[in-house]
């Protein structure tokens, strides 16, 4: 049911309007120095230069290899996890919940390092194993990449098919039983196509996210090159790089991510369940041996992936001696960054949690506009949202910084520049994650608000964003938490008073400085969690409460 | 002999200068009142200089923090109206290469200076700092001082083979340096480069030179090649490092800081400026090291040594 130039179609402008400004024309012109040649004319040849040299050409093989087995392995760790966490009572579910977010947060750069401390060559588990004659391999190279990549970012299925799970209503399932199917049956027909839309989703995040990550590779890839980190050093070398070859592997970037995103969009497109409110399913009960073995389940899998954060834990309390660490207790650590850790973690929470709220905003409005009202305009809508996730934080730092540096408009040393940055960049995960919940409303219901004679405007706000709630609250907590630990566009845009925490960490690791870099990203750790907890305990109750 | 800490230095130099009596300073009473420093500097020395600089001239100063090619990207990308007034302590290559953005500068100690660290300085828009010679690092308890790498050509033997630890030299600027001394030593020619590619099939490829001794430290590599001060910082803190100087030469390149063009502070910058010591230099063998060849060779080199890293990787 289209209603031709009704409020959204005002919407459709505005959002393109915004991201006219704020993402096409900046990136654009960087990108279109791919195109240019020498004498300014059109030429495909550092295109045919970048595919014809091994060094560069080799890691797109590599990119689409690593990030194809850390979302093959991010389903199969996330997906028996958000089943036991939303269909299960198991005890401790909040806080599992909110623990299950913290990887998500690996402090840039010092978390990967985590994995080198332990299973290193010289690393704590390594050489423990050797003493009793096990040797394993180390954890460089391609292997180490999907290990940490894969609990890093398994949170994203998680989280959304968790979401989709509680938005299941029960009578489909109940409908189900009552015309004689098994249990079994029942999971396979009803519950798994329903949330596939959600499956779907967290694993083009997570696809998506490690095609784009760099900081994994740097680390621990030991030479082991992907795309991202190429483009990443053609980009910021300190000898001046190479800026057609930079703009051309960054469009190859962008080029491979809006393939991915499309074979996504035309696979979920097809596949479309709705249904209507909402009696969320109740918690099975099982036996209690069987409630012990997968609350065990449940919590290895989100112990493992905490590994990191703990090691940086533990690290931020050892005594530091320039950089050099040893196992005593000390507290010199926090005492070394307690100069600018206070105003840094303020900068970084007010401009992220602003930034967050506009996308939530924006994202949840470009959800419905992509999933409600297909046409060509919102699919391209839906691509451009997208580009942010595949250029690596650098490019767009840069591309602000020469677009909003002269008039007409002039944000460079203001806070703006960085909330817009961070606006822009996190705004696919609002949107990704109202998409998928939006996949399994029913818009009848909202049809039927609107026919009653309530604006299609309201009627959205009434009825299908409270249906959406709580997809949208876990958007708003991913893209939360990624806003706050972005460092690779903040680097650039920063000024003088607006240092956020995580640049204060970045620089602490590039002054060798890992007693301090772990102090630092321990605070942010703790900072983040609070919120986070407590967010998901008041959810957790609006669900009970609901019923 | 040796200098074994040259921040250590740097900051007792700034010591001394902020409390002897520098007319120049005291007679500059005419500045913008702040200065905006856009700087690789180790964060601790961040720290420390910002209050005594201010503490001495009443300028207030605002640090803008990245590695010597996030700051100059940012720069370079803020040309049209430039933000920050002062480059300090960046990697004096990667600097001096990008003299479009510099204001020429003679500081007040300029006297002071040898004149070797005056070259291939981009005509006096870049200012020596620290200098900082590119070292052999090992791990004392993997290797014994007698096994240990004495020479860079040492480290081209087979039984390096994955022991030793090199930084990227399209993506470090030191780990550069480093290629360019080697290319020094041995020649830019077949011999060169063969010392080059045997010295790489050893290697394991780290993204940032700060991984090197930090690597060695941890033992996780036998041996590594780096520059001085990250070393030292590693054995000032009581790490199993030892720090070899190749008795094949190295090359001893400065730090460097300059006046960015169009600097909208330009006198407190360059009261900033005057106010940095430059600490005099050690007896390292030095090799006739030129940074405005290996600036020139820069892209040839780099694309060198990537096809040496796909053949042997």
């Amino acid at each position: 049911m289209h209603r031709r130039g009704d409020i959204w179609t005002g919407v459709t402008g505005v959002a393109f309007a915004l991201l006219a400004v704020l993402l096409i024309i900046p990136l654009g012109r960087l990108l279109w120095a791919s195109l240019l040649g020498d004498d300014g004319g059109f030429t495909l040849k550092h295109y045919r230069e970048f595919l014809a040299y091994p060094y560069y050409s080799r890691t797109i093989g590599h990119s689409f290899l690593v990030s194809g087995l850390v979302t093959l392995a991010a389903l199969v760790v996330a997906v028996p996890v958000a089943l036991l966490l939303a269909r299960v009572d198991i005890p401790g579910k909040a806080v599992l919940k909110s623990l299950a977010i913290l990887p998500l947060v690996s402090p840039p750069f010092i978390g990967a390092y985590s994995w080198i401390l332990l299973f290193g060559r010289a690393g704590y588990v390594t050489t423990l194993l050797q003493k009793v004659g096990i040797t394993i391999p180390t954890v460089y190279g391609m292997h180490g990449i999907v290990l940490a990549l894969t609990l890093n970012l398994y949170p994203f299925v998680l989280l959304m098919v968790a979401g989709a799970l509680q938005a299941l209503d029960q009578s489909l399932e109940e409908a189900a039983q009552g015309l004689g199917s098994s249990p079994w049956r029942v999971f396979w027909t009803v519950t798994v196509p329903v949330t596939m839309p959600s499956v779907l989703g967290g694993a083009l995040l997570v696809f998506l996210t490690a095609f784009a990550d760099f900081g994994a590779p740097m680390i621990i890839g030991e030479g082991y090159l992907v795309l991202p980190t190429i483009v990443y050093s053609l980009f910021v070398n300190e000898m001046g790089g190479n800026p057609a070859m930079a703009s051309t592997g960054a469009t190859l970037l962008v080029v491979c991510t809006t393939a991915i995103l499309l074979v996504q969009y035309w696979a979920v497109g097809r596949k479309r369940y709705a249904m209507t409110q909402l009696r969320p399913v109740p918690p099975v009960r099982p036996r209690p041996f069987v409630r012990g073995l997968l609350t065990g389940y449940a919590s290895l899998v989100i112990g493992l992936s905490l590994v990191p954060a703990f090691v940086v834990a533990v690290t931020s309390f050892f005594e530091s001696r320039g950089p050099v660490l040893y196992p005593n207790f000390s507290l010199g650590n926090y005492r070394e960054v307690l100069f600018n850790v206070p105003r840094a973690i303020t900068n970084s929470f007010a401009l992220s949690s602003v930034s967050s709220l506009l996308d939530v905003l924006l994202g949840t409005l470009i959800a419905y506009l992509v999933v409600r009202r297909r046409s060509v305009a919102t699919a391209a809508l839906d691509s451009c949202v997208m580009i942010p996730y595949a250029i690596p934080g650098t490019v767009i730092g840069v591309a602000f910084i020469v677009a909003f540096n002269k008039p007409p408009i002039v944000l460079t040393g203001t806070f703006l520049i960085l909330l817009l940055a961070y606006f822009v960049r996190r705004l696919p995960y609002s949107v990704r994650a109202g998409s998928a919940i939006l996949h399994q409303i029913d818009p009848s219901v909202e049809e039927a608000s609107i026919s009653l004679g309530v604006s299609p405007l309201k009627s959205f706000a009434k009825v299908t964003a409270r249906l959406m709630l709580p997809g949208i609250v876990s958007g708003g907590i991913l893209t939360w938490v990624q806003t706050i630990t972005e460092i690779s566009a903040t680097i650039f845009l920063y000024f003088g008073a607006w240092s956020t925490i995580t640049v204060v960490i970045y620089r602490q690791v590039s002054s060798s400085n890992f007693g301090s870099a772990a102090a630092a990203s321990t605070i942010l750790l703790v900072a983040v969690f609070i919120p986070v907890l407590a967010v998901n305990w008041m959810m957790g109750e609006r669900a009970v409460t609901a019923v | 002999m040796r200098r074994w800490w040259w921040w250590g230095a740097g900051i007792l130099g700034l010591v001394v200068l902020a409390a002897g009596p520098t007319g120049a300073l005291a007679a500059s009473a005419d500045h913008e009142g702040q200065v905006v420093v856009y700087t690789a500097a180790q964060s601790t020395i961040v720290q420390a200089i910002g209050p005594m600089f201010e503490k001495k001239t009443g300028i207030k100063v605002q640090f803008v923090e990245g590695g010597t090619g996030e700051v100059l990207k940012r720069a370079q990308a803020e040309k049209a109206n430039p933000l920050g007034d002062v480059f300090w302590a960046l990697a004096a290559e990667p600097l001096a290469a990008n003299a479009d953005l510099l204001e020429p500068y003679t500081v007040a100690d300029d006297a002071k200076i040898t004149a070797i660290y005056k070259k291939g300085m981009a005509g006096g828009r870049v200012q020596p700092n620290n200098v900082t010679p590119m070292v052999i690092v090992y791990n004392k308890k993997l290797v014994s001082e007698a096994d240990a790498p004495k020479s860079w050509k040492a480290l081209a033997e087979p039984k390096w083979k994955d022991k030793i630890a090199y930084a990227a030299a399209d993506k470090s600027g030191s780990s550069y340096t480093i290629l360019a001394t080697l290319l020094t030593v041995f020649g830019d020619n077949n011999t060169g480069w063969k010392v080059v590619e045997d010295i790489m099939k050893n290697a394991k490829i780290l993204p940032s030179s700060s991984r090197v001794p930090k690597g060695v430290a941890d033992g996780e590599y036998h041996a590594g090649l780096t520059y001085e001060d990250a070393a030292m910082r590693q054995v000032a803190g009581g790490a199993p490092v030892g720090v070899i100087y190749p008795q094949d030469g190295t090359s001893v390149p400065p730090d460097g800081n300059a006046l960015i063009k169009g600097a909208k502070r330009p006198k407190a910058a360059r009261i900033f400026l005057d106010y940095k010591g430059f600490a005099p230099l050690s007896e390292i063998k030095a090799v006739a090291y030129d940074m405005a060849w290996a600036g020139k060779n820069y892209a040839a080199f780099v694309k060198k040594w990537q096809e040496i890293i796909v053949r042997v990787k």
